[in-house]
């Protein structure tokens, strides 16, 4: 089980929107255009992937609705990074962190990764890695 | 425009105050700014207020007196302070009341700050996936303008040890200990470059103020602090905020840009002109980069000026001087008044231990909220 519906595709990488009037970028998908309020979006794939624009490391279990089931005992530190796409748009995302320390500038991979283990199976979520690092 | 005045102002110290609702500590600093102006609650004609997490803010009617006075509630974040500044001086200049009440409140849990996905028109998988979190959102701006302006971790520890210090000679702060070099650059990493110590926490207290027309506040007994300029601005589209998801590539100016230059035009001056300022210091970042936002120096110029102490209450741009956001705790609602308070005490030359020599004329202050907004006010005496 994916997140979220309509975010990612193995094929076109992140699922955004371009706004057909101003050629602008979103992500996730919208159906408004926050920079000339047009209702003129479409499905876009944006990549797999960018390069690293900033970085942080989420070194504390973050409150509800985080839903990674961990508690404060067992919490795994994350990154979160923010990844400018090829097309140019900066989005927002967690980073699987490695031995590597993260600098500005990087080129960024995009994977799927298990998140949190439920009844039915696993929830999966995307997450950026330093390319080349598996 | 026609020229607004503050002519009473009040607080309930900053901290933890067990057993005391944030609406009491409301209360408690509506009273003391009434008894500040020599003016009953009866006196006001328009009250306008707001917290995060203690309720309406009209509620404080319930303990003042239900007068039948309008009162609205605001709420804009940590900017919420500036929101009820700037309506209530427009209902002066409207001609809706001689004199306003500006409000602000709040009591926090302890801990990061949990905010809704839903309430601020993200997808829940944002903050299911851990991507909401306010913290992280202030270490990823502040990381990106290290690299791009040279900020040293150096500036970071120094400005959290000038907080403290400026806490630690102020009775009404919540962190009234002075922290070493040491302390701080070896307290628990947070979110990187942000440790312990550089971050504010959420925190309880209440702040008000009193504000009439220049022509009113000539017939009372008080030293009126002149508000040149109340600005509000929202964000444009392209800058880096709190909870995007995603944000184009753009160079337009920020928010805190865009309200401080049009508090600027408002007043009339500029920014070599002001002598003491209080600037959004949610963590230690937060106040370099609001440094040359708020156009006190230019991008990267902030570590020589942390460096030599010039931001210290002796030096040429004394910023925080009550020990800020980091000393006192952020009660989002109460946070961006209480900087106004401090402005008055500091040009009416009250401010005691941390008085600022000299006798300051001019005086600044900056919120920035989420998602996305700022409120600049110029103070003058």
């Amino acid at each position: 089980m994916f997140i979220a519906n309509n975010i990612y595709s193995s094929e076109q990488g992140l699922l955004g929107s371009r706004c057909q009037n101003c050629k602008e970028y979103f992500f996730p998908q919208v159906s408004s255009c926050a920079n000339c309020s047009q209702q003129t979006l479409q499905t876009t794939g944006l990549g797999h992937r960018g390069q690293l624009w900033s970085w942080t490391i989420q070194r504390f279990l973050p409150k509800a609705p985080y839903a990674s089931g961990e508690s404060k005992e067992n919490f795994t530190p994350y990154g979160v990074g923010l990844i400018e796409m090829d097309c140019g748009l900066i989005i927002k995302t967690r980073i699987g962190l490695s031995e590597n320390p993260l600098e500005i500038g990087q080129a960024m991979e995009l994977h799927i990764t298990s998140f949190n283990e439920h009844d039915d199976g696993a929830v999966e979520t995307f997450e950026f890695r330093q390319a080349g690092s598996a | 425009m026609e020229r607004i005045a503050i002519v009473g102002i009040g607080l309930h110290p900053f901290g933890r105050t067990p057993g005391k609702s944030g609406l009491e500590q409301g209360v408690v600093a509506a009273r003391a700014a009434l008894g500040n102006a020599g003016l009953q609650w009866g006196d006001i004609d328009i009250g306008i207020g707001g917290s995060r997490s203690s309720g309406h803010a009209a509620a404080i009617s319930n303990s003042l007196g239900l007068t039948g006075l309008p009162f609205i509630n605001v709420y804009t974040g940590c900017a919420t302070g500036g929101s009820a500044l700037f309506s209530a001086a427009n209902a002066i200049r409207a001609g809706q009341a001689e004199f306003a009440l500006a409000i602000g409140f709040d009591k926090h849990e302890r801990g990061a700050f949990s905010p809704s996905a839903n309430n601020n028109g993200v997808p829940a998988w944002v903050s299911e996936s851990g991507l909401m979190v306010t913290t992280q959102f202030f270490a990823l701006k502040l990381q990106r303008y290290m690299h791009q302006h040279n900020i040293s971790n150096d500036s970071l520890i120094r400005v959290a040890q000038k907080a403290f210090e400026n806490g630690s000679i102020n009775s009404d702060a919540w962190r009234r200990k002075a922290l070493s070099y040491e302390e701080i650059a070896q307290s628990t990493m947070i979110s990187d470059p942000l440790r312990q110590f550089m971050f504010c926490n959420p925190a309880e207290g209440g702040a008000a103020i009193i504000l009439t027309s220049e022509a009113t506040a000539k017939k009372l007994n008080v030293q009126p602090v002149f508000l040149d300029a109340t600005v509000i601005r929202t964000r444009q589209y392209g800058t880096l905020e709190v909870y995007n998801t995603a944000t184009p590539n753009k160079a337009v100016p920020t928010v805190t840009e865009d309200a401080a230059t049009l508090a600027f035009e408002q007043a009339g001056i500029g920014p070599e002109d002001i002598d003491v300022l209080q600037l959004q210091d949610t963590e230690v970042g937060a106040e370099i980069m609001h440094m040359a936002e708020n156009g006190f120096c230019e991008h990267g110029e902030q570590e020589q000026l942390i460096e030599s102490g010039q931001t210290y209450i002796g030096g040429k741009l004394p910023i925080n001087t009550d020990g800020g956001c980091l000393a006192n705790g952020e009660p989002i609602g109460a946070s961006g008044l209480r900087q106004v308070y401090e402005v008055c005490l500091q040009l009416r030359g009250d401010a005691g231990a941390r008085q600022v020599p000299n006798n300051p004329k001019t005086g600044y202050t900056h919120v920035y909220g989420a998602p996305g907004l700022a409120g600049v006010n110029i103070l003058s005496i």
